[in-house]
C-alpha cells in the first residue's frame, strides 16, 4: 500500500472544510462514480462524520478553528484498479495561514509536513477574493472624505492586502521550504456556482480575476505543476445576501429534496477543459495519478 | 551591476531555524537591503534600477504603480510576473492608494532618510522562457538633497549606485508647472548626475531615464515646452551622456483623470526599462590571445572610469 500526503492550504472561508465534508460522503456512497472510494475507516473519524452531517443538512459546514483543528486526517482509499492509497491531509484552519502570512514563521512540525507532502491543494473563493481599487479611479464627489493624518494605523495586512499577493506569498513560502522540488498543485476555485455563468473554466476565472497569481503560476511552471478546478461542494449559495432568510432556506430545501437519493449530485466539479462532473475526488486523483 | 547570467546552480537560501523555540523563520517579504540582494543577483540575471528624486517627487508612487499594473494584469502577456521577495512592502505602499484605506486622496509615506529600500520584481519572458530580476532602489528624497554637489557624501552613502544598471531621475511634475520652480528642479537633477560622475559612481554609458511625475498637473498647467527644456539643459551640461537620455512622463496618482488617467505612462516607462538591455551593451573586442590578467585589468579600468 502506498501512502500519499496532500497538504491542503487556503485562507479562511475558502471552502477547505466543506470540500472535505463532501469528499467524505462521496467516497462512501456507491451510486455516483468516483475515482477514489473508501476502503475502510481508520482510527477516530468522528470529526468527518460531524462535518458530513452539516453538509448533508445543507448547512454551512462548521469552520475549523485553531484550537480544535485536526492534525492529520487519514483516509484509506482504493482506486479502480484496486490499488490502496493512504491519503493523509491535515485540515488546518485558515487562521493558521493568516498567522503565517503576518508572522512569517511556522513550527518545525508544520515545516516538516510541508516538505514531506507529495502534493498541494490551494483553495480560493470568489466570495472572499479581494481585488483592490485605487482611490484615484473613484470620482472626487463620491469619495469618503477622510482627511485623517494617521496614515497606516488602520492597516491590517490580513484584511487589506490583495488576495493575489497573499496567495502568491503562500506559494512562495512553499517553494522556499521545498527548495527546488517540483511541486504538484491543484488550485481549487470553490463556490464555483457563483461564477460559472461568467467563466468557461477555472483557469479563465483566475486569469481574469487574479491575474498576478495566474502569471506567477505560468511563469513558474517548472516549479509548480498546476491543475485548476472549479468546485461547488454545496451546489448552491446557502446564504445569498440578496435574498431573505426564508427564501434561502426554501432554495436549500428544494436542492436537498432534488438530490435526496443521491446527495453527491449536488456537487459540481469543473476541470480546465470545462468538463463537468460530480466526482469531488477528481482533483486528488489527478494529483496522484500524474506520477 | 553587470547582468549576472543565469548559472546552472540555484543558490539555496538557508532556512533559519530557532531550535529553542522550535520555529522556522520565513522571508519577511519586506524591502531588501543591498546585502540581501546578493542571493538574487548571484543566482539569476538581475538589473538594478536606482530611483532618484527630491522629497515628494513621486518615486514611491512610481514603484507602487508598477506593482499595481501587475496586480491588475495591465502588462498583458509581454512578460509575466514571476514573483517578488518584497510583496509585503509593495502591499503596504499600495494600501494608502486604495479605497479600502478610507482615504480621500491616495498618498504614500515618505521614505525615511538613510533608508536603502530595494524592491524586487522577478519577470519571465514567456517567448524566450528567460527570467530577469528587477531590483528597484527607492532612495529617500532627503538623502538625495544632501548629496548634491557633495562628492564625499556621495562616495560614503551612494556607492550602491555603482551597481545601477539604469538610473531613473524623477522630476516633480508639480515643480515643472511654473517657471520659478522648473529650472531649479531640472538643475538640481543635473547637479546630482554631475556629483555622481565626479565621484566616479556613474559612467558615461549608464542609461538614464528622466521621468516627469505628476504629469496630470503638467497637462493641466498647459506647459508646452517642458520636454525640450529638459533635453536642452541636460544635453548642454552633460554632453558626454547625451545619448543615454530618455524622457518619459507618468501620473501614478493622477488627480485630474479627465485629462490624464491614473497610472498614465507607467507601462511605457516600464517597457522602456525592460527593453533597455540592448542599449546597454558595452562593445569590447577581446582578442582570444589576451591573457586573463589583461582582461581583468581592462575591466578594472572601465570600472574606475
Amino acid at each position: 500500500m502506498i501512502t500519499k500526503t496532500c497538504f491542503i492550504m487556503g485562507y479562511p472561508s475558502t471552502g477547505k472544510t466543506t470540500f472535505i465534508a463532501a469528499l467524505w460522503h462521496s467516497i462512501q456512497q456507491k451510486k455516483t462514480y468516483t475515482k477514489y472510494k473508501l476502503k475502510k475507516y481508520v482510527g477516530n473519524q468522528s470529526y468527518l462524520a460531524t462535518i458530513e452531517k452539516d453538509w448533508l443538512t445543507g448547512k454551512e459546514v462548521s469552520r475549523t478553528f485553531l484550537p480544535v483543528q485536526n492534525e492529520s486526517l487519514l483516509l484509506t482509499l482504493v482506486d479502480d484498479l484496486n490499488n490502496e492509497i493512504n491519503f493523509s491531509f491535515p485540515d488546518f484552519s485558515g487562521e493558521l495561514f493568516n498567522n503565517i502570512y503576518i508572522d512569517r514563521e511556522i513550527s518545525v512540525e508544520l515545516e516538516k509536513k510541508i516538505c514531506e507532502s507529495h502534493a498541494f491543494v490551494l483553495f480560493l473563493s470568489p466570495k472572499t477574493t479581494y481585488q483592490p481599487e485605487n482611490i484615484a479611479t473613484i470620482p472626487l464627489d463620491i469619495r469618503q472624505g477622510n482627511d485623517s493624518e494617521e496614515e497606516n494605523l488602520n492597516y491590517d495586512k490580513v484584511k487589506h492586502d490583495s488576495t493575489a499577493a497573499k496567495l502568491i506569498e503562500l506559494l512562495q513560502i512553499v517553494d522556499y521550504l521545498c527548495q527546488s522540488k517540483c511541486i504538484k498543485l491543484s488550485v481549487i476555485v470553490s463556490a464555483w456556482d457563483r461564477v460559472c455563468m461568467y467563466f468557461q473554466n477555472p483557469d479563465e476565472y483566475i486569469k481574469k480575476s487574479l491575474s498576478m497569481l495566474w502569471q506567477y503560476l505560468k511563469a513558474n511552471s517548472k516549479i509548480f505543476n498546476v491543475k485548476y478546478y472549479g468546485v461547488s461542494a454545496q451546489g448552491t449559495e446557502l446564504n445569498d445576501l440578496k435574498l431573505s432568510q426564508e427564501k434561502n432556506a426554501e432554495n436549500v430545501e428544494r436542492l436537498l429534496e432534488k438530490h435526496e437519493s443521491n446527495p453527491v449530485e449536488r456537487i459540481q466539479v469543473v476541470d480546465n477543459q470545462g468538463n463537468i462532473c460530480h466526482d469531488i475526488t477528481l482533483p486528488l486523483w489527478d494529483l496522484i495519478s500524474g506520477e | 551591476m553587470e547582468e549576472n547570467l543565469i548559472t546552472n546552480e540555484n543558490i539555496a537560501e538557508d532556512i533559519t531555524i530557532d531550535s529553542s523555540e522550535k520555529n522556522v523563520y520565513l522571508p519577511s517579504g519586506k524591502a531588501l537591503s543591498s546585502t540581501e540582494t546578493y542571493l538574487i543577483t548571484s543566482s539569476e540575471k538581475s538589473r538594478f534600477v536606482a530611483l532618484l528624486g527630491a522629497v515628494g517627487s513621486g518615486k514611491t508612487a512610481i514603484c507602487t504603480s508598477i506593482y499595481s499594473h501587475f496586480l491588475d494584469g495591465k502588462f498583458k502577456e509581454e512578460y509575466y510576473f514571476a514573483g517578488s521577495k518584497t510583496l509585503a512592502t509593495f502591499e503596504e505602499y499600495a494600501y494608502l492608494t486604495r479605497l479600502i484605506s478610507g482615504r480621500d486622496l491616495p498618498t504614500h509615506e515618505r521614505t525615511k532618510k538613510g533608508t536603502q529600500s530595494i524592491l524586487h520584481i522577478r519577470l519571465n519572458d514567456p517567448l524566450k522562457n528567460s527570467y530577469v530580476n528587477y531590483l528597484i532602489a527607492d532612495f529617500s528624497g532627503e538623502d538625495y538633497e544632501n548629496v548634491i554637489c557633495n562628492i564625499d557624501y556621495a562616495k560614503d552613502e551612494f556607492q550602491v549606485i555603482r551597481s545601477a544598471t539604469i538610473l531613473v531621475v524623477v522630476l516633480d511634475g508639480e515643480k515643472m508647472c511654473k517657471a520659478s520652480t522648473r529650472m531649479p528642479e531640472i538643475q538640481q537633477s543635473i547637479n546630482l548626475l554631475h556629483t555622481f560622475h565626479s565621484a566616479n559612481i556613474i559612467t558615461n554609458n549608464i542609461p538614464i531615464i528622466i521621468v516627469v511625475s505628476k504629469f496630470d498637473l503638467v497637462q493641466q498647467a498647459e506647459v508646452s515646452n517642458w520636454r525640450e527644456l529638459i533635453l536642452e539643459k541636460f544635453s548642454e551640461q552633460l554632453p558626454s551622456q547625451q545619448k543615454s537620455f530618455i524622457i518619459k512622463e507618468v501620473a501614478p496618482l493622477s488627480k485630474h483623470t479627465e485629462i490624464v488617467s491614473v497610472g498614465h505612462g507607467i507601462k511605457t516607462f516600464f517597457d522602456e526599462m525592460v527593453q533597455m538591455k540592448n542599449e546597454m551593451t558595452i562593445n569590447i573586442k577581446l582578442p582570444c590571445t589576451e591573457s586573463q590578467f589583461e582582461i581583468w585589468g581592462r575591466r578594472a579600468l572601465i570600472d574606475d572610469n
